[in-house]
Order: C-alpha cells, then structure tokens, then sequence
C-alpha cells in the first residue's frame, strides 16, 4: 500500500533533468524561496541566529517526547478528546478507517499532511471504498490527474496552467482556460460541496503544544480550517516528534517555520485544536481522534547521532535552497519526503541500503543547513549515512554497499605509509595514463574501475616529472649558482 | 484497560532515550520569568493611545502586500456604516440571497448594525442560539456558507503581521471568519499589540488565572485566504474567505 520507490533514483533524476516544464518551474521556485527566505532570517529582530534557538527548543522536545506526548493525550482526553499510539503505519491506518467505518462515512476531506502519505492512508482508503478528497489546491490537481506531490509545499509546481486548465476542463467540466483565477474558483466551488457534505475530516499537525494539550495546523488557503471544523469526526496525524513544551515556544517556532515554508512573516492560518465540540459551542466535530505514529521515528531517536533529525518541522525550505532538488525535482526521492530532508529521514525510515542513492546524490554543499529554520545540520547525516553504506552498521541494518572500495582504501592506506611503495605507485600511474592519453593531450577514457572519472569529463595526465623531483632539481641548481 | 497503545509507545520511546519514567524536569514547563513576564504586560496596558496609533499606522502598512484591508474608524456606528457601505457594494459569491453572519459578541451589538441590516433586506444569521440541536446545527452551517458577509471581532490584533486572534466560545463560532466570502472584523484600538512576543505573554498570563483559557480551540487569522499552487501565481479566495476587512475603533480622543 505504501509508496515507496527510492530504486528508481536515478531513471527518475534523468527524467527530471530532461523535462523542460520540470526545470523552469524549479528555477523560479528557487529564485522566489531561496533567495526569500536567507532575507528573511536576515531581517528578523533576533537576526539569523534565532535559528539556533529554535534548535535548541526543538532538541529539548524530542528529549524530553515520553512527559510531553503524556500531557498532550491527558489533557485531550480531559476534553474528550481520542488519542491513539500508533506504531506503525499499519496500526495508524487501521485505527483511521474503522473510526469512519463506525461513523458510515462515505467522504473524507483531508487537509494537506505529509505524515498520511508516509503511511500511505489514501490507498487505503481507497481500497476499502472511501472516497479521500483531497482539499488543498495543489493536492487537489495532484490528486485529479493521478499523480504524487513533488514538493512538500508545492506539491504541483511540476504542472503548468494549461495542463491544469485541460485536467479541470476534462474532470470539473468546466470550459478549458488558463487563468489562475479561474481556475482556483472552479475548484473551490468543486470543493466546498464536498467540505460540506465530508463525513470525516482528516489534518496533520504541525507543532502540537504539550502544557496546554493542543494541535496546531497551518494552511494559506483555509482548507484546513475546512476539514477540522465542519465534518463530524476530525482525525488528526502526527508524527510522535512534532510537538513543543511550552504555549510560548510558538512564538519563535511559527515566525520561523512561515519564513522557512513560504517566505511570510505569519502562514495565513494557524489554528488550536483541543478536542471536540465543546457543550453551548454550534460548531467544530463531535468527535476527536489523535493518531501518534512512531513508524521508525524511536529507532532515530535512540541513535544520538541521527536524532537531530526529528527536530524537522517539514516546511520544505531546505528543497527551495538544494542544488540537487533544483534539477532533479522531488518525484527522484521516491517518498513522501524528497529535496535534503527527504535524502536523511527516508533511508532512516525505509532503509539505508535501499535508499542509498538519495543520500549519495546530494552533493554536500551546505545550503540545507543555512535555510534550515531550526537549524539542523543535514549535511553531517548524509556524510554520517554515506559512512554507513561504505563500512556498514548492523544497529541499522545496513550492509556494506561496495566490498571494492573499502579493498582499495585498504591498499591505499598501506600505499601512503610508505615512501617507497607511494612513490613506485606514482611512476607507475604516470607511465600508465601515457597510454590511455588521446592526441589532444587529455585522458577521456579509463578502463574498468577507474572509468567513473572518465565518464563525464576530461582529465589531463600526471606531470612527467613530479613536483618533488622538480623541486630538488631547482634546488640543486640554485646551491650551485 | 485499554490505553490505546500508550504505556508500550512512550516505554519505547524512553527506551530510545535510555531514560527512567520516574525522572524530574523541573523547568520543562516552566514559564518565562514572571518578572520579565510583568514588564511586557505593564508595557502593553499602559501603552499611550499616541503609541498605539503608531502600532495601527504599522499594521496598516503590513497589511498592503497582504491583500488585507485595515481601516480605522473614530466610532462603533462609524464602523457599521462602514459595513452597510460593503453590503451594499458587493454581490454574495452563492446563490442571490443577501444574508450576514454575525458572532454573539458585545461588540457587535454596540454597534446596533442587525437593525439597519434587517431594514436594507439583508438576512441576519446569529452563530449561536442557545442549546441546539444537531438540526439546528446544520442548518446554521448551510446558512453561514451561503453568507456573503461574516462580521466577528477578536481576542487580539497583532500590529507586526496583522493578525487576528480569535479564540473559539460560544457565540463566537470559527465558521463565521471561514464560510463567508467577506470577513469583517470590528476591534478596539486596545485590543492591538505589538508582536507576537506580546502575545504570548498575555497568552501564557490568561493561562496562569486559567489553565483551559484556550479551551478546544484558538485561530491566528493573516489576511484573507491565498494559494499560489497554479505556476505560483497568486490567487485570493481559495477556499476561506476571499476578502478581509478589519475596521479599528480608535475613539473621539
């Protein structure tokens, strides 16, 4: 049921290099995001290094989830409120589909949530013969033309208006246009029918609160809104790590989490959620349910090198910033998370070995870490999962990619304790790159192993005499000046 | 007993974090200094109506790139005016029935605007009649959706972003600033503060006297409702309101 193809990497990568569409609207997102958002944190009060801060309320958090997930169900269920640990995605999926089993609920709106992708939910539901509408506008187009988000904000900047204006001419019978405008009311009188007639109203959760038992959901377009307070029972997911100590741990948290998704000062809507409809109240759901899910976050957790991790809050800014995700778009990551955070915590949670090439096709510059509103240092966990795929680590199940490799770094290392054998090898690789160099003085191709060097560009030949024997020669020559 | 999975999903998790249920976090929970917590409280209340006309004139101009209509007003029946003006200009978005959504709010009825509403032909919706039903219910959010206008005022107004904050009661019904196609809302000029700072500090206070002060639910509300999922162009009105105004009562002073 769940989606997960992180094998086609590489097929899906060249893909998305040689889709024009693709390219220009990754550009754009980046010049628009990226650029906006470094300003942002620039011309915060505090200043950039507010950031830091917000790591360090972030880390406290994620130590301290047993007491902090413990208040939040107390006081939700004081409000009677449901909450369901869940340990997997199995487990979640199922406690969902029989609440609206119980209630006969036919429809579903469901506000935009990477967490219920991770878990695969709207196959699901699917299979079980609900109807899962899916109501922010992006996911809504996704959805229409049978397709998966590219972006965790975004999740349809691969789409251009005309291809929009026919899949909503074809599906909303509508007369085919390409106007923005349009477009967003046609599919906003399409969805409040649904917003009202929903048996089940389904969110994520962005930074629960755990003093005052509250989930919060962030949206632009109020269709999260929507989907918590009109249907009947309101189903709510979060991963087990979004949540925060303190009421007032929001106030640094949000400013930062509305730079980092989407360049604003404040997201358009932010709204506390406790629990059900209270008595005297007109409106709200009659039921509340909390899904928990682990689903793999407890084995991140345990291991104090990849628990940063968890202090992701998923706004998406490290993909407008990624060099990578810029050229390859997000569909090459396979999962529900694509861009930087996606090549850390996918290989954590489906596997290291299967998910190898997400973390070895980024290329280390840097970038994630400075858009990062809460300051998470993702460039270290990809080189930490690289060493994992080159050493391998039984904790996390993960075999050693390539046997060769660690052979040759062991020749190597014997190589370069020894003058000798260090310097035989280096007359040996400059006699022999004499054969491999064309007329035009350059080596563009090399056999077996060595030919990764080759592939994709030029390299000229060693010197014929190294620097060092050049070095003694016009020192030599110089005494006897 | 069923604990719905609790007790073995937080055993793991301490587990993970190789810690003992029974451990003390004294300052996990803990608040700002309250003296610090004092200054900032005492800097709002005592805030000079000079100042907070600054924060207005600050507000007004966050709210240009927003799409967000901020428009002072001397006077409570200057603002309905203002809002009959509206009425009168605008279509309603579903259907031709001109209906208003109103919150139960002392505001609002200050304002004395459900008369003159009523006069012009203009249904009037109160969000909450005591003790409904579920039929009732229902009918009251079929009616609010087919609202052209949504009149509410707000718990605070934050000058920095221009945010309302709503908090959800009885009469004060979130479908009101959500259904409707207009959002009006009506605030004094005390209810303004600076930041977001300031608002959690008078949060965290209203949390001291009363620890379910938020009860089951709160909204920040920034501007009418957007989205930029077509090639990044942006569109008002996705799903929420598609216009919003916030008239402030400055006073005569």
């Amino acid at each position: 049921m769940i989606r997960i193809n992180t094998e086609n990497y590489r097929d899906e990568a060249i893909k998305g290099i040689n889709d024009p569409v693709l390219q220009k609207a990754l550009a754009d997102l980046q010049v628009r995001f990226g650029r906006g958002t470094a300003e942002a944190y620039r011309n915060l009060p505090e200043g950039p290094g507010l950031r830091r801060k917000a790591h360090e309320i972030r880390m406290k958090a994620v130590e301290n989830l047993d007491i902090l997930l413990e208040r939040l169900s107390e006081k939700i269920r004081a409000r009677g409120g449901h909450v369901f640990f869940a340990e997997d995605a199995d487990a979640a999926v199922k406690y969902c589909l029989e609440t609206a089993r119980k209630h006969n609920v036919r429809l579903a709106v469901k506000g935009k949530s990477m967490t219920t992708e991770e878990i695969g939910l709207n196959n699901a539901f699917a299979a079980a013969g609900i109807e899962i509408a899916e109501t922010d506008l992006g996911e809504y187009i996704i959805q229409l033309a049978g397709e998966h988000p590219s972006h965790i904000i975004a999740p349809a900047i691969h789409k251009t208006r005309s291809e929009i204006g026919l899949l909503f001419s074809e599906k909303l019978k509508i007369p085919f246009t390409t106007d923005p405008e349009t477009l967003t009311r046609a599919a906003r009188k399409a969805l409040r029918e649904k917003f009202l007639s929903a048996g089940m109203g389904i969110s994520g959760c962005n930074i629960a609160c755990a003093e005052t038992g509250h989930i919060t959901v962030v949206s632009n377009e109020g269709n999260i809104r929507m989907s918590t307070t009109l249907p009947k029972v309101h189903v709510a997911f979060m991963g087990m790590e979004r949540i925060t100590a303190r009421l007032s741990d929001h106030d640094i948290l949000f400013r930062l989490l509305s730079r980092g998704a989407a360049v604003q000062k404040m997201a358009g809507y932010v709204s506390y959620i406790g629990g059900p409809r209270q008595a005297g109240h007109a409106d709200g759901p009659d039921e509340f349910h909390l899904v928990i899910i682990d689903n793999g976050r407890t084995k991140i957790l345990a291991d104090e090198e990849f628990r940063e991790m968890l202090c992701c809050i998923r706004c998406g800014a490290c993909l407008n910033v990624c060099p990578v995700y810029g050229k390859i778009g997000g569909h090459a990551y396979g999962y529900a998370y694509s861009g930087p955070v996606g090549a850390v915590v996918t290989p954590l949670l489906v596997g290291i070995n299967r998910a190898k090439d997400l973390c070895l096709g980024e290329t280390l510059c840097g970038a994630c870490k400075d858009a990062c509103p809460v300051d998470i240092d993702l460039p270290r966990m990809l080189l930490l999962l690289r060493s994992k795929l080159a050493d391998g680590d039984s904790k996390w199940n993960a075999g050693r990619e390539n046997t060769g490799e660690k052979m040759l770094y062991g020749i190597w290392s014997e190589i370069v304790q020894r003058r000798w054998a260090y310097d035989a090898m280096l007359g040996l690789s400059r006699e022999g790159s004499r054969l491999f160099t064309g007329k035009d003085g350059m080596i563009s191709s090399l056999p077996f192993f060595l030919q990764g060097w080759t592939e994709s560009r030029d390299m000229k030949p060693p010197a014929r005499k190294s620097f060092m024997r050049q070095w003694k020669k016009l020192e030599k020559q110089r005494r006897v000046k | 007993m069923n604990d719905y999975g609790q007790a073995k999903f937080l055993n793991n998790i301490r587990k993970a974090l190789r810690v003992d249920c029974k451990r003390v976090c004294p300052d996990l929970f803990c608040r700002q200094s309250a003296e610090e917590s004092m200054l900032t409280i005492d800097r709002i209340s005592s805030r000079p109506h000079s100042l907070r006309l600054l924060l207005l004139e600050k507000m007004i101009e966050a709210a240009k790139p927003l799409n967000l209509n901020v428009i002072p007003v001397k006077t409570l029946p200057e603002a309905a005016q203002e809002i009959i003006k509206l009425a009168s200009e605008k279509k309603p978005e579903w259907g031709d029935e001109e209906s208003v959504v109103l919150w139960k709010h002392p505001l609002i009825e200050e304002m004395n605007i459900v008369e003159i509403l009523r006069e012009r032909n203009i249904a009037v919706i109160f969000s909450n009649q005591p003790d409904t039903g579920q039929t009732e219910r229902d009918r009251l959010v079929k009616e609010s959706a087919g609202s052209f206008i949504g009149i509410t005022s707000a718990d605070y107004c934050i000058a920095e972003t221009g945010t309302l904050v709503l908090k959800t009661a009885p009469g004060n019904e979130r479908i009101v600033s959500l259904l409707p196609s207009i959002h009006v809302a009506v605030i004094k000029l005390e209810q303004l503060i600076a930041d977001f700072k300031e608002l959690y500090t008078l949060l965290d206070k209203n949390l001291e006297n009363d620890p379910e002060w938020i009860e089951n639910g709160m909204t920040f509300i920034t501007g009418p409702s957007k989205t930029a999922d077509i090639e990044a162009t942006m569109v008002h009105g996705a799903h929420g309101p598609r216009e919003l105004y916030i008239y402030v009562v400055t006073g005569t002073c």
